[in-house]
């Protein structure tokens, strides 16, 4: 057999899995080529402690290639640009065009031949679509780690205008009606709070959180219900009251419009429109496709064959139009695969896909204000270990993928953290089964409710920190690192 | 939405005034060390359910 090439997009969770095992099941069976923008690897989870000045960037971040190295992955720093998968002119070699990103050789052009491509990408940060938006704009945001580190000093800042005796007003959440990662930013809102009342400021914040979620607690999971005190008791209940406790206010059913110095406009789901006004707002970008192109042999553009419209990769879903009452969890893809090359696949937060899993809504304006479904770690890593092993197998033979991951098939284990602090911290654990809701299993709540559960406490923080340290040795590839779980 | 009356209102009138809201109890037994091992037992157990339960 010859040594079989593949080539990954990206090093997040969803691509630095895949080349793992890839490595570890192959060997010198198969080169395995990543490929991303990049040179380190962000444990994405723990950048809200950055953003609270708890964490230092270089502790959720390491250098990709010294362990690339080590374990005899190629690695190229470079923005993957255009995918050829039929090859060029004679030659039927497919292989990925990539601008190299690295100093020293910046923009030099690169075209990697592969067997096998996966396109685990991530998503652009698409700050653009709310004007004013981003750390180029008026806000801030935790989605990359110096992002965070930003953000850690803008709080500084604020604590010591504060500690002068001046009030300050903070506003967190999304952006933009279509963003997804709720948790993050309730995430980040709750541990801004315990900061302030760690630095001794509280009384001088109003804090708000702001949402495009339909109700607290959807996450753009459609929400969860868990069994609590003798109820089936839904999450808005649960995220409300944390808000709640800790005086924190909220605004629902809201699309960002734009923002200026200080101050955002709002349009909400019923037409009206409105204001806040803020020192200091971390607010999220919507996500889309980098926006990688794909021609055919003859150079023509052939990017909606792969491509959904909002730049993410089509794969084996349903992605026919239909009501929300029709959407099943059978719409979603189990495979990976792409329909248009079977050589091609798509992991993590780079898969299109084939709806929301929170009911769509849109304003009287038709502005769409709807959080679009979320890809965490764990679905994202479960993804990337299952396309992996695929690969391997049609590797060794295989005619078709021999795993799937559906995240309707899946569950999802989440630790949110509310408060750092090894005696006086807590978090919200999280386990929700199946991650997308399935009405046909579950005909009631859409979810099993054995093992979909929620608590707060200090037990949550003490998970959160061991899998901070426990990912991050895994994703170093040290000893033993196959043993934990994704 | 936004609420009506003045966001930063306390009492009655306060928008968390009709959220559920946790006992001193129940804030106690959240950061309970004894308690909070047993629970960081069984979350642990909780979760490696969940994560065997989602392998294929």
């Amino acid at each position: 057999m010859s040594r079989s090439r593949v080539v990954i997009l990206g090093a997040g969770v969803a691509g630095h899995t895949s080349a793992a095992f890839l490595k570890k099941w192959l060997g010198d069976e198969a080169e395995v080529t990543v490929i991303s923008p990049r040179p380190d690897y962000n444990w994405i989870p723990s950048n809200i402690w950055v953003g609270v000045g708890l964490l230092k960037p270089d502790q959720v971040m390491f250098p990709l290639q010294p362990i690339y190295q080590r374990k005899d992955i190629t690695f190229h720093q470079a923005k993957a640009t255009v995918l050829h998968p039929e090859g060029k002119d004679g030659d039927s070699t497919p292989f990925v065009e990539a601008e190299s990103t690295q100093e020293g050789s910046l923009g030099e052009l690169l075209q990697i031949p592969y067997d096998f491509l996966i396109n685990a990408t991530g998503p652009k940060l698409a700050f653009e679509a709310t004007p004013g938006l981003g750390p180029k704009g008026h806000s801030l945001s935790v989605c990359t780690a110096p992002h965070a580190l930003e953000a850690a000093t803008a709080l500084d800042e604020a604590v010591a205008r504060m500690k002068k005796g001046e009030r300050q007003r903070f506003l967190v959440g999304t952006g933009h009606g279509t963003c997804t990662c709720q948790g993050a930013a309730f995430e980040y809102i709750v541990n801004l709070e315990f900061q302030l009342r760690a630095r001794g400021v509280r009384d001088k914040a109003d804090i708000t959180y702001l949402t495009n979620e339909f109700e607290l607690g959807d996450f753009g999971m459609g929400g969860i219900h868990i069994r609590r005190g003798g109820y089936v008791t839904p999450s808005n209940i649960f995220t409300e009251s944390l808000l709640a406790e800790r005086g924190l206010r909220w605004v629902t059913q809201a699309h960002v419009k734009g923002l200026e110095p200080g101050y955002a406009s709002l349009e909400f789901l019923n037409g009206e429109e409105g204001e806040e006004r803020f020192d200091l707002a971390m607010l999220l970008p919507p996500f889309k496709g980098v926006g990688l192109k794909a021609l055919d042999r003859q150079g023509s553009d052939i990017t909606e064959r792969l491509f959904a419209p909002s730049g993410f990769m089509k794969v084996d879903a349903d992605y026919q139009t239909k009501p929300f009452e029709s959407w099943r969890a059978s719409d979603w893809p189990r495979t990976y695969q792409s329909p248009a090359f079977p050589n091609i696949f798509a992991a993590g937060i780079a898969f299109a896909p084939p709806h929301a899993i929170s009911r769509p809504r849109q304003s009287p304006k038709g502005t769409v204000i709807t959080p679009a479904p979320p890809r965490t770690g764990m679905p994202s890593a479960m993804i990337g270990k299952a396309v992996a092993r695929s690969i391997y197998s049609m590797i060794w033979g295989a005619k078709e993928p021999t795993n799937t991951a559906s995240m309707a098939e899946m569950g999802a284990a989440c630790v949110a953290s509310a408060g750092s602090n090894p005696f006086s911290g807590t978090a919200a654990s999280i386990t929700v089964f199946p991650m997308v809701p399935d009405f046909e299993r579950y005909p009631e709540f859409g979810r099993d409710l054995n093992h979909t559960f929620g608590e707060i406490g200090l037990a949550g923080h003490w998970i959160k920190i061991l899998l901070h340290h426990l990912f991050i040795y895994k994703a170093k590839m040290l000893p033993f690192w196959s043993f934990i779980p994704e | 939405m936004t609420p009506e009356y003045t966001p930063f209102d306390q009492g009655r009138r306060a928008q968390g005034s009709f959220a559920t809201k946790p006992t001193d109890f129940t804030k106690a037994l959240r950061t309970n060390l004894l308690w909070q091992l047993v629970r960081f037992v069984m979350i642990n157990l909780k979760m490696i359910r969940v994560i065997r339960k989602s392998h294929h």
